[in-house]
C-alpha cells in the first residue's frame, strides 16, 4: 500500500494548489515596478536642450504645470522623437512592460497630442499615460520591454515632431512638450524630478542651458524626468 | 518508534505532497511571474486595424469641410489655414479672445474637471482666432477621458474616419457633424462633434469618451452655444 502513498499525496498537493484560493492579493508578486522617463529628443546619449521648465503653457509670463519643452534639434520639423527610460523590476531582469502608442488628438486647430500608454504585462492593467505634443506617431505598434535593476534602459522612436501652428494651438518652433495623465494615484506613485528641472519662471526662453539648467545627457539615469512606481499586479486590469 | 525507513517514508511522500501543491500553483499562473496576461488594450489594435479598412469621410457637411488629412481638404481650406498660419500664432491673455467667447458658460455636466490653466485663447497672425477649454473626466474602462472644446474662425477639420461613423444630427436644437467612436465604448478612440458657427466653428474633440458620453457633452455644449 505504501507505494501507492507518493503519487496519492502528489495529486492530493497538485489538486490543493489549484484549488485552493489564493489570498485577496493573490495577482500581486510581491516586485516593485518602475518606470523613470528620460528626455524624447534625439538621439541615445546625446546632450538634450530644455526650452522650458515645468509649465502648462510656456507663455510670457508662463503658467505652472507638470510639462517640459524638448528643443528636437536640427532644422524645421520632422525630427524624431522617442519613448525612452530606465525601467525598473525589483526582483529579476524580464519582459515586465507592454507599451501602446496611440493618437489622442490630431488636427490643423489643435495641438496634437499623442500618448503611450504603459501596462504591466503581469495583469495586463494600464498603469502609466505619459503624453507628448506637437508631434506624430510613425509607429504605432504595441511593444513589450524588459526591466530589471535601475540599469536597465530602453528606448524607442515613435515619431516625428511637426508644425503644430493653428487657430488654437500657439506654437514657437519645433519642440516636443512632455508630459503625464495623472492615472491610477492611490496605487501608482508619480514623481517629478523638480530638484534637477527649473520652474517655467526660472527658464521659459530657449535654451535654458543658457541659464544653466542643462543640457541634459538623454540617456542618463540622472536626468529621469518623471517616474511612475507601483506594485506589481495591485490591480487585476 | 518509527523506523528511519518509516521516517524517510513519510517525508518523501509529504515532500511530494508539498511539490504538488506549488506545482498546481504554478500551473494555474500559467508558468511563473513572467506570464503574460491578456490585456483589456490588447483589443485597440484589431479594432483601428478593422476600422482604417473601412472607405474614409471626405467632403464638406454644413458649411464645414472635413477629411482625413490636410493634403485632402478642398484646396480653399488648404489655402486659408496657409494664410492664417503664415504670421504664426501664439497664445493670447483669454480677454483679448471676448467675441469667441459662448453667449452662455460652458458647464459640462458632473464628472467633467476642467484642466489646470485653460481655457486658453489663441491669436494667428495677430487677430483672435481660437478659444479653448480642455476637460477630463473617467473615461473607457475608468482610463481618464480627454475632452478638447474649441470656438475658432476656421470651417475646417481632418478626422480620419470612416465614412460610417459621421453624420449629421440635431442636438439640443443646433445642427452638428457627428463623428462617432468607431465601437460605443470609445476606447482609445477619437471622436468629434462641429457646430457650425457665424465666425467659424465650434468642435469638439474628443478621446476614449463613449458615444453615450460625446453626445452628452454635444447637449451640453449646444445649450452654451445657441
Amino acid at each position: 500500500m505504501i507505494r501507492w502513498l507518493g503519487p496519492t499525496a502528489a495529486i492530493i498537493g497538485l489538486a490543493l494548489g489549484m484549488i485552493i484560493p489564493r489570498p485577496a492579493s493573490g495577482n500581486l508578486t510581491g516586485a516593485q515596478l518602475a518606470v523613470a522617463l528620460t528626455p524624447p529628443t534625439l538621439a541615445s546619449g546625446s546632450s538634450a536642450e530644455l526650452n522650458c521648465g515645468w509649465h502648462t503653457a510656456c507663455g510670457s509670463p508662463p503658467t505652472a504645470g507638470t510639462a517640459l519643452d524638448w528643443e528636437d534639434g536640427g532644422t524645421g520639423f520632422g525630427n524624431p522623437w522617442y519613448f525612452r527610460g530606465f525601467f525598473y523590476v525589483s526582483d529579476s531582469v524580464r519582459t515586465a512592460y507592454r507599451m501602446y502608442p496611440l493618437v489622442n488628438n490630431q488636427d490643423p486647430n489643435t495641438c496634437d497630442i499623442m500618448t503611450v500608454w504603459i501596462t504591466e504585462i503581469h495583469s495586463g492593467a494600464l498603469m502609466a499615460i505619459p503624453t507628448y505634443m506637437h508631434v506624430n506617431i510613425t509607429s504605432s505598434a504595441n511593444f513589450s520591454w524588459q526591466g530589471g535593476p535601475w540599469t536597465v534602459y530602453n528606448s524607442r522612436q515613435i515619431g516625428t515632431t511637426i508644425d503644430d501652428t493653428g487657430s488654437s494651438c500657439g506654437f514657437a518652433g519645433s519642440h516636443v512638450h512632455e508630459d503625464h495623465t495623472s492615472y491610477r494615484t492611490n496605487v501608482v506613485t508619480i514623481t517629478r524630478n523638480t530638484d534637477l528641472y527649473p520652474t517655467a519662471s526660472q527658464c521659459h526662453t530657449a535654451p535654458c542651458s543658457s541659464l544653466g539648467y542643462g543640457p541634459y545627457t538623454n540617456n542618463s539615469i540622472n536626468n529621469w524626468i518623471r517616474r511612475f512606481a507601483w506594485a506589481e499586479g495591485v490591480v487585476p486590469h | 518508534m518509527f523506523s528511519r525507513v518509516r521516517i524517510i517514508s513519510i517525508l518523501l511522500v509529504a515532500a511530494l505532497g508539498v511539490s504538488g501543491f506549488f506545482a498546481g500553483r504554478y500551473f494555474l499562473a500559467g508558468g511563473g511571474s513572467e506570464a503574460q496576461q491578456p490585456s483589456p488594450l490588447d483589443q485597440i489594435a484589431p479594432r483601428q486595424t478593422e476600422e482604417a479598412a473601412e472607405p474614409r469621410f471626405k467632403g464638406e457637411l454644413l458649411g464645414i469641410a472635413l477629411a482625413p488629412s490636410m493634403d485632402q481638404l478642398p484646396l480653399e481650406a488648404q489655402q486659408a489655414q496657409a494664410r492664417l498660419t503664415s504670421g504664426g500664432c501664439v497664445g493670447i491673455p483669454v480677454e483679448q479672445a471676448g467675441a469667441l467667447n459662448a453667449p452662455r458658460p460652458l458647464a459640462l455636466p458632473d464628472g467633467y474637471v476642467l484642466k489646470q490653466g485653460y481655457p486658453q485663447a489663441t491669436a494667428c497672425s495677430g487677430r483672435p482666432s481660437g478659444l479653448e477649454w480642455d476637460f477630463t473626466v473617467s473615461g473607457a474602462q475608468n482610463i481618464p477621458a480627454d475632452v478638447t472644446v474649441i470656438r475658432v474662425i476656421t470651417r475646417y477639420a481632418t478626422p480620419d474616419a470612416a465614412a460610417s461613423r459621421v453624420s449629421v444630427q440635431t442636438i439640443n436644437g443646433r445642427q452638428a457633424v457627428v463623428v462617432t467612436p468607431a465601437t460605443p465604448d470609445g476606447l482609445a478612440q477619437r471622436s468629434n462633434a462641429f457646430f457650425p458657427e457665424p465666425f467659424g466653428m465650434t468642435a469638439i474633440y474628443a478621446f476614449n469618451l463613449s458615444q453615450e458620453e460625446l453626445l452628452k457633452v454635444a447637449v451640453a455644449v449646444a445649450e452654451a452655444t445657441q
